[in-house]
């Protein structure tokens, strides 16, 4: 009894070529479906929470004993909520697309309420001034993509390994997306 | 006496499923039923009404998406805010429509066929219900003359194991005997009228 057979894939693949036009493209519209409510689902995050990336991962031991790396953060950037010191904020630095996660150590806040401020992974020895884009001593608001207010520990490792390997990201999303195109509901 | 191969026919494909899947000898069954009511009936003229509506309520849902995930891409996230707002709350109410259509109008139809006489015009829709790990396939045909809106139907609640043998090959000429039986019901009382 060899793997095809106990996976059934004969009969499913039978299934898939006996259905007409409008079952096939039943099947494509229901993969579509999936695929478009985890991104509504993700899309509806980033309204409720005001930040562009309301679940990030871990990435560093930079943040540890509070963070380790594969440690999932939901984070909120409602405006009205002022940056203090001490808070842990994720940002991006212009002009790189990963997020770092460290805590607001110096602030200085101006009449009108801008901010800019420095801030310093609680593992590092030093500052981020070195990560920042050159030139660039401080950081203001629009580099922030949200406040840490809640975390889940290890549950991200997931998505580190699938970064590190991605082709066994596609190959697992692959024969996801080919097992629901086949079978029918 | 049915004859497997009969060669002025080219030989029919036998349909194999798995019989411990409950879900696929479900849309075994619908099918073969759906082929032998419609077979050889050249009167029924299949209607694609409800499918298409689910279709297109699908396909819509998913425009909506794809048109959310466009508009985030070129204008990025905090203009993109009330558009972003809008297209999830679409997205829902249509997903919510679609599970109402499906669970109030369609309700297990796989079939819906027009019988258009010089006299009248009927409606035949073919529905069945099979629950989970339950083997009783309970097949539904109803006929609805559309001048007078009278509805009848009838059912017939056997185990799949009554059409289906020990391989897991659906027996056509056992599925044609049942549905025969009740479209001849339908038709002759329709007729006693």
């Amino acid at each position: 009894m060899g793997i095809a057979s106990m996976l059934q894939i004969d009969e499913m693949l039978g299934d898939f070529n006996r259905m007409n036009k409008r079952q096939s493209l039943y099947q494509v519209l229901s993969f579509a479906m999936i695929v478009s409510s985890a991104l509504m689902i993700w899309k509806g995050l980033m309204v409720v929470t005001g930040s562009e990336s309301p679940i990030v991962v871990v990435l560093s031991g930079s943040m540890e004993p509070a963070f380790h790396r594969g440690d999932l953060l939901f984070l909120t950037n409602y405006k009205e909520e002022p940056v203090r010191v001490g808070e842990i904020v994720v940002f991006k630095v212009e002009g790189r697309d990963i997020p770092i996660v460290h805590r607001v150590i110096k602030l200085h806040e101006k009449e009108d309420g801008t901010v800019k401020f420095l801030t310093k992974g609680d593992n590092n020895n030093v500052d981020d001034r070195g990560l920042y884009a050159p030139n660039q001593l401080w950081l203001t608001k629009k580099d922030i993509v949200g406040r840490a207010r809640g975390f889940l520990p290890y549950v991200g490792i997931i998505t580190i390994f699938m970064n590190e390997y991605p082709k066994v990201k596609w190959a697992i999303l692959s024969i996801l997306a080919i097992f629901v195109l086949l079978h029918r509901e | 006496m049915t004859k497997k191969d009969d060669k002025s026919q080219p030989p029919e494909e036998l349909v194999k499923v798995n019989k411990w899947d409950g879900s696929a000898v479900k849309h075994a069954l619908d099918d073969a039923v759906k082929t032998c009511l419609l077979g050889d009936r050249p009167q029924l003229k299949e209607q694609f009404g409800l499918v298409n509506t689910r279709l297109a309520l699908c396909a819509l849902a998913v425009g909506v998406a794809i048109m959310a995930h466009a508009w985030d891409f070129t204008h990025p996230f905090p203009q993109s805010r009330p558009v972003l707002m809008f297209s999830v709350l679409a997205y829902f109410a249509l997903m919510g429509v679609l599970t109402l259509h499906s669970s109030f109008r369609e309700k297990g139809t796989f079939a819906v066929a027009v019988q258009k006489d010089k006299e009248r015009e009927r409606i035949w829709e073919a529905s069945s219900d099979m629950r989970k790990y339950d083997d009783k396939y309970l097949l539904t045909l109803s006929v609805r003359d559309v001048r007078s809106g009278n509805r009848r139907e009838q059912t017939s609640n056997k185990s799949c194991a009554a059409f289906i043998d020990q391989n897991g090959i659906v027996l056509d000429n056992l599925v044609a005997n049942e549905v025969n039986r009740l479209y001849n019901s339908l038709a002759a009382e329709k007729k006693d009228k």
